[in-house]
C-alpha cells in the first residue's frame, strides 16, 4: 500500500474534514458543557496477549479463513468511543480479549479452542464507533464472566477495563468488579447481552459505550 | 550487591506499577465510595446534572447519556417517568445491600494472611457473599446458593463434596491436611483466576507464600521482572 499519491492526501483531506466536521456538530444535548461520566478503569490481568495471533482483526469466531466457528454464543459486541463532552473519538484502537468458552486464554498457550482468535482489534472512524464479533463470555475460575479491553490512541493507552454481563449471578461475588466501590458507577461496566431478533442461531448483541478521557487537543 | 539493588528496584517499580494498574483509589480506607473514581465527582451528582430546568427531577429524556437509562429505569421504582436525588440514592443503598457488610474492607481487611487479591480487599465480608470455596471445596456457598438446587441435587452434591474430602484425605498426609484446615480461603473473590496467571487457582500465590507472612509483595513473584509493557501480572 503505497503512503503517498492520490489515496493517502484522500485521506488526508477526509480526515481533516471528519475532525473539523466535529467541532462543530457537538450534538446539541451536549452543548453545555455537561460532563460524561467516564468508564471505570480496572486492571489488565495477566492474560494481555504478549504475544498477538496472526489474526487480530475484530473477529474473535473465525481465525483467517478458516470455516470452523469457535464455541460459543455468537455476540455482536458494538459501542462507541467517546470523550467527556459526548463526542466521538476517532482514530481510537479498540482492543479486546476473554477466554474461550471453557475459559482459556490465548495468552495460557496450547490447550484452548483452536478455532477462538482469542483477542481483536478494531479502530474507530469518525463517529467513535467500535464493533466485534466474539462469544459471550463464560466465568472464569474465581472470576464472573468479563470481557477485557483496552483502548489507545497515537500510541497512548486512554483506558483499560472489562466488560461484565448484567445481571450475571456471579458478579456479587467478584472482586474486581466490586472494586468499584459506588454501586452506581458499577453499572457503567456492565452490559446487556440481548437475542437479535430472527436470528436462526440465536445471536446475541452488546450495547457498550465507552467514555474516555481525552482532551480536545489530543483528539 | 548489584543484584539486590535491581531487585529491590524491580519489586518497588512492580509496586507503583500495581498501584497504576489496580482499578479504583487506594481501597485502603474502605470508604464506601460516594466521591471515589472518575475525578471525585460520584456517578449521582453527575445524573443530577442533567437536570436542565433544576427542578429537582430527572426524566429519562433529560438523561441523555444513554449508558445511564438502565439507572434511571431501576431508581425509578413507581414508574413515574421521573427520579429524583433521593431515589438515586436509595437505589444505591439498594444495590450496596446486596453485597453485605464487606464493603468495608481494606486491602486484605483482617484477613491479610490469606493473600490481598485485587483491588481494595474485602476483607470479612467478601466472603460473607462470595468468593472461592474453602481449600478443598467444590463450589463456594453463595454459587450453590443461587444455584438453587434440588434436594435431590443437594444429596449429590453433598455426597460428591464428602467423597472429595475423603479421597483427597488419602492423597494428602495427615500434615498436608491439618495444613489444610488452617488454612482461610484465598484472597477477595476473584483474587487471583487460574493457573495462566502465575497463581494457584482460585488462590494466592502458590509455594513461597508463608502464612505468616502479611500480603506478598506485588505481583512479580513467579513472573521475574515485568515484561511487555511493563505491567505485572495481576489477577485476571
Amino acid at each position: 500500500m503505497s503512503h503517498f499519491g492520490p489515496s493517502h492526501s484522500r485521506r488526508l483531506f477526509l480526515g481533516a474534514m471528519a475532525l473539523g466536521g466535529a467541532m462543530y456538530t457537538v450534538p446539541g444535548a451536549f452543548a453545555e458543557a455537561l460532563s460524561l461520566a467516564r468508564t471505570p478503569r480496572l486492571t489488565e490481568g495477566p492474560f494481555y496477549p504478549s504475544r498477538l495471533p496472526l489474526d487480530t482483526d475484530n473477529d474473535l469466531i473465525v481465525i483467517d479463513k478458516s470455516v470452523t466457528p469457535a464455541v460459543g454464543e455468537v455476540t455482536h459486541l458494538t459501542g462507541r468511543v467517546l470523550n467527556t463532552s459526548g463526542e466521538p473519538v476517532k482514530d481510537a484502537v479498540v482492543e479486546i480479549w476473554q477466554c474461550d468458552a471453557k475459559a482459556h486464554y490465548i495468552a495460557q498457550g496450547k490447550g484452548g479452542d483452536p478455532n477462538f482468535q482469542g483477542f481483536g482489534r478494531f479502530t474507530t472512524g469518525g463517529k467513535g464507533e467500535y464493533r466485534f464479533r466474539t462469544i459471550k463470555p463464560v466465568p472464569y475460575p474465581g472470576r464472573t464472566p468479563h470481557i477485557h479491553f483496552l483502548v489507545k490512541k497515537g500510541g497512548r493507552e486512554l483506558l483499560t477495563s472489562q466488560i461484565f454481563v448484567n445481571g450475571h449471578a456471579q458478579n456479587r461475588g467478584d472482586g474486581v468488579l466490586r472494586g468499584i466501590r459506588d454501586p452506581l458507577e458499577r453499572q457503567l461496566v456492565l452490559a446487556d447481552f440481548v437475542p437479535v431478533k430472527g436470528s436462526k442461531i440465536g445471536e446475541l448483541a452488546c450495547k457498550f459505550d465507552i467514555v474516555v478521557g481525552v482532551t480536545p487537543e489530543r483528539r | 550487591m548489584r543484584k539486590l539493588a535491581f531487585g529491590l528496584l524491580a519489586v518497588t517499580l512492580a509496586g507503583a506499577m500495581y498501584s497504576l494498574a489496580t482499578a479504583q483509589p487506594p481501597e485502603g480506607k474502605g470508604k464506601k465510595g460516594k466521591k471515589d473514581g472518575d475525578g471525585g465527582t460520584s456517578l449521582i451528582d453527575r445524573m443530577m446534572a442533567f437536570d436542565k430546568n433544576k427542578d429537582g427531577k430527572l426524566t429519562r429524556d433529560e438523561v441523555t447519556d444513554e449508558r445511564l437509562h438502565r439507572v434511571f429505569d431501576m431508581a425509578d421504582v413507581k414508574k413515574a417517568g421521573t427520579i429524583t436525588r433521593a431515589d438515586l440514592e436509595a437505589l444505591a443503598a439498594r444495590l450496596d445491600e446486596g453485597e453485605g457488610p464487606g464493603g468495608k474492607g481494606g486491602p486484605g481487611g483482617k484477613k491479610g494472611k490469606g493473600g490481598f487479591g485485587g483491588p481494595g480487599g474485602f476483607g470479612k465480608g467478601g466472603f460473607g457473599k462470595g468468593g472461592p470455596p474453602r481449600p478443598g471445596g467444590i463450589l463456594p456457598p453463595h454459587v450453590l446458593h443461587e444455584l438453587e438446587l434440588s434436594p435431590e441435587q443437594k444429596k449429590k452434591f453433598d455426597a460428591l463434596q464428602k467423597d472429595v474430602d475423603e479421597r483427597l484425605g488419602r492423597i494428602l498426609t495427615a500434615d498436608q491436611m491439618k495444613q489444610l484446615k488452617e488454612m482461610r480461603p484465598p484472597g477477595p473473590p476473584g483474587g487471583f483466576g487460574g493457573p495462566g496467571g502465575g497463581f494457584g487457582p482460585g488462590g494466592g500465590p502458590p509455594g513461597g507464600f508463608d502464612k505468616d507472612d502479611g500480603p506478598p509483595p506485588p505481583r512479580d513473584k513467579g513472573k521475574g521482572k515485568p515484561k511487555g509493557k511493563g505491567r505485572p501480572p495481576i489477577e485476571d
